[in-house]
């Protein structure tokens, strides 16, 4: 876990990586929230180990390809402690993700994530692709598809999922606590998955003004109706059921509220009163009119 | 009308008879049947419940009586009289209790009435001899009624009404008539209440010292509802601009944009909380508003800190409330003027009673 100036990662990002793939992929995570925030958080460095990467069309296997082969070509390293290449595509689950470090660096590492389809179904897919050294997997995980609705372009010209859409991937993929334990510890607690990422949640919801969260609703629908043209009222209907049951579970909360302020929100002295009190206007501002106009369209 | 003097009335109007002493009944008809009890004014549920009993005694053992209880005006509202009559009826034998009944005759308690005869000719008795008291009432110590009562009358002479009828006294306060006069009785042993001839009422002049008094028992009386926003990412703006859109019922800006209207010289810039009116009497005014208006308000004395948020509840009759076209309500000017004192702002508040009074003398 390293501490990064977000302007700065994307600074080198944007000058280490090919300029013809620099609308290939959407910035996400903790860094595109970071940068999003900079002047709420008095462009403070962040706590983050990795700069998320949606690569739009990591579907297509030989554009993918042929973008991290020549991200290697320019002197980006693979990052093998999570496991090597593998000699065959299947299964798919024993296959390693692309992580590669950039050139000269290992502060930080860029991790391939690809773009679900239409109405997927399954909780994650992975897309076998063969690099010179074997082959990696790129997770397309169900929800992914909301953060490269509407991205906002950074001052380095790479493009940034809105902390909305990144809210939004977050709260659909969490519709209750679970049992599943983050594997990295942060800051010392391995916590709860959905109360890191509900955490996350929150604390975008924290920095967020009120006014501009106001308006999420609406983009929200357009971004699950995108994603999800034949599902995407049933979603919107149960958008939110896992930060309501974070909101019950007092242990749960507790991780949640250090994950954000051990991440996004370190130094700001962030209560779990004020994250709650964020979680309730969330729900009562952005997440029922949503559920409301899903069961709205639903009656007509 | 009260006592001896009443009994008397009621006896030449209806027929009935005084019981003479040690009874425990005031009258009853010509036949002894029916045994009149008569409260000229209900002031307790305790007086309700020992005189159902006195009158229970008497009739046990004589099946053929019937007994009543007539009250005449009536401090205890209408739902609590209710649920303790059920409640004295409750205690007694069905064969005593479904000879005791009640009649009440203040308008505003509705169920117990009666188009009885005799009660027709008591109400009409009643009605010529008018609702003045024959006695003059007893000054009424300070109290949640009389201060809503006396806010009423300084707004209607800071606006500069006219002299305010005491039906309109009593409709606008909430308060019984009994109250209202009370209350006036107090202001003119004060010297500060002028009497017009068509039985209304105004103050004679702006009494500082009555204002000094309001001001005092203020915080005590109007029992502010301080509400803090626990993320501390919320502003008054945000708020102001939430209430706005939602507009809920029975709610009006207070404090300093109050003030601002009453006097948009006055500066009142960078305050950082919102003092809203929320009238509750008869209205639908209730805190539902607040959980849609925004979640992460809690009650101050839970949370700590500053309020963001005061409500100032406001039980009377008529909320008093200034409509503005297209916007939220402002109370009137002394809710305005005490929400500036109590947050301190004293200096500002003198400024607003100055403007508003200003050329006049009574």
């Amino acid at each position: 876990m390293s501490l990064l100036d977000p302007a700065r990662v994307l600074e080198n990002l944007r000058s280490d990586l090919p300029a013809r793939h620099h609308r290939s992929f959407v910035v996400v995570g903790s860094l595109a929230a970071a940068y999003h925030f900079r002047r709420a958080l008095a462009s403070r460095a962040i706590r983050t180990k990795d700069a998320d990467l949606v690569v739009f069309h990591a579907g297509d296997v030989r554009a993918c390809q042929a973008m991290a082969g020549e991200f290697l070509d320019r002197g980006w390293t693979p990052r093998e402690s999570y496991g090597s290449p593998r000699p065959r595509p299947r299964p798919l689950g024993t296959l390693p993700f692309i992580r590669l470090y950039p050139p000269g660096s290992r502060q930080y590492f860029i991790e391939f994530l690809g773009l679900p389809g239409n109405d997927p179904v399954a909780p994650k897919a992975i897309t076998p692709v063969r690099l010179p050294s074997g082959w990696h997997g790129i997770p397309r995980f169900r929800f992914m598809g909301a953060v490269a609705h509407g991205p906002r372009r950074s001052e380095s010209g790479l493009l940034t999922a809105t902390p909305s859409m990144m809210a939004l991937s977050n709260l659909l993929s969490h519709r209750s606590l679970g049992m599943h334990r983050v594997s990295q510890p942060l800051g010392g607690r391995k916590v709860l998955r959905s109360s890191k990422d509900l955490g996350r949640v929150l604390a975008i919801a924290f920095l967020t003004p009120r006014e501009e969260r106001e308006t999420w609703a609406a983009g929200w629908r357009a971004a699950l109706e995108a994603g999800f043209p034949r599902q995407w009222r049933g979603h919107a209907r149960r958008c939110g059921l896992g930060l309501e049951a974070l909101l019950r579970d007092p242990a749960g909360f507790r991780e949640a509220h250090h994950a954000a302020t051990f991440g996004l929100l370190a130094g700001l002295g962030a209560t779990e009163d004020a994250l709650r009190g964020a979680a309730e206007q969330l729900l009562a501002d952005v997440l029922v009119p949503l559920r409301e106009q899903a069961g709205a369209a639903w009656e007509r | 009308m009260e006592g001896r003097a009443l009994e008397e009335a009621i006896a030449r109007w209806t027929g009935f008879r005084p019981a003479g002493p040690g009874r425990p009944f005031d009258l009853s008809d010509p036949a002894g049947r029916t045994l009149l009890e008569v409260k000229a004014r209900l002031r307790g549920i305790r007086d309700l419940a020992a005189d159902v009993l006195q009158l229970a005694s008497r009739i046990a053992d004589r099946p053929a009586e019937r007994a009543c209880l007539l009250v005449v005006a009536s401090d205890v509202s209408a739902d609590r009289l209710r649920l303790e009559w059920d409640r004295a009826r409750a205690a007694l034998r069905p064969g005593i209790a479904r000879r005791i009944r009640l009649v009440v005759l203040d308008p505003r308690i509705a169920g117990f009435e009666s188009d009885e005869p005799w009660v027709r000719r008591i109400r009409e008795g009643l009605g010529k001899s008018g609702p003045a008291p024959a006695l003059p009432p007893r000054p009424s110590p300070l109290s949640a009624k009389v201060f809503e009562i006396e806010k009423v009358l300084v707004q209607r002479w800071l606006l500069g009404h006219r002299p305010t009828p005491i039906h309109r006294l009593i409709r606008d306060s909430g308060s019984s008539y009994p109250m209202v006069a009370r209350t006036l009785a107090r202001l003119e042993e004060k010297g500060v209440l002028r009497r017009a001839t068509d039985r209304s009422v105004s103050l004679s002049g702006f009494p500082p010292e009555l204002w000094s008094e309001l001001a005092a028992v203020s915080e005590t009386f109007r029992r502010p509802l301080r509400f803090v926003d626990v993320t501390g990412r919320s502003g008054p703006r945000d708020l102001l601009r939430r209430l706005e859109k939602a507009k809920p019922p029975g709610l009006a800006l207070g404090g300093v944009h109050a003030a601002r209207h009453w006097d948009p010289r006055l500066d009142l810039r960078g305050i950082p909380r919102l003092d809203v009116s929320l009238h509750l009497s008869p209205g639908p005014g209730s805190l539902d508003f607040l959980k849609a208006l925004d979640p992460a308000l809690k009650p101050a004395r839970d949370a700590g800190g500053e309020p963001l948020l005061v409500v100032h509840p406001l039980a009377r009759g008529a909320s008093l409330f200034r409509e503005r076209p297209g916007a939220l309500p402002v109370a009137d000017p002394v809710e305005a003027v005490l929400d500036l004192l109590e947050m301190r702002l004293g200096e500002q508040a003198d400024a607003l009673v100055a403007r508003l009074t200003d050329g006049r003398t009574g």
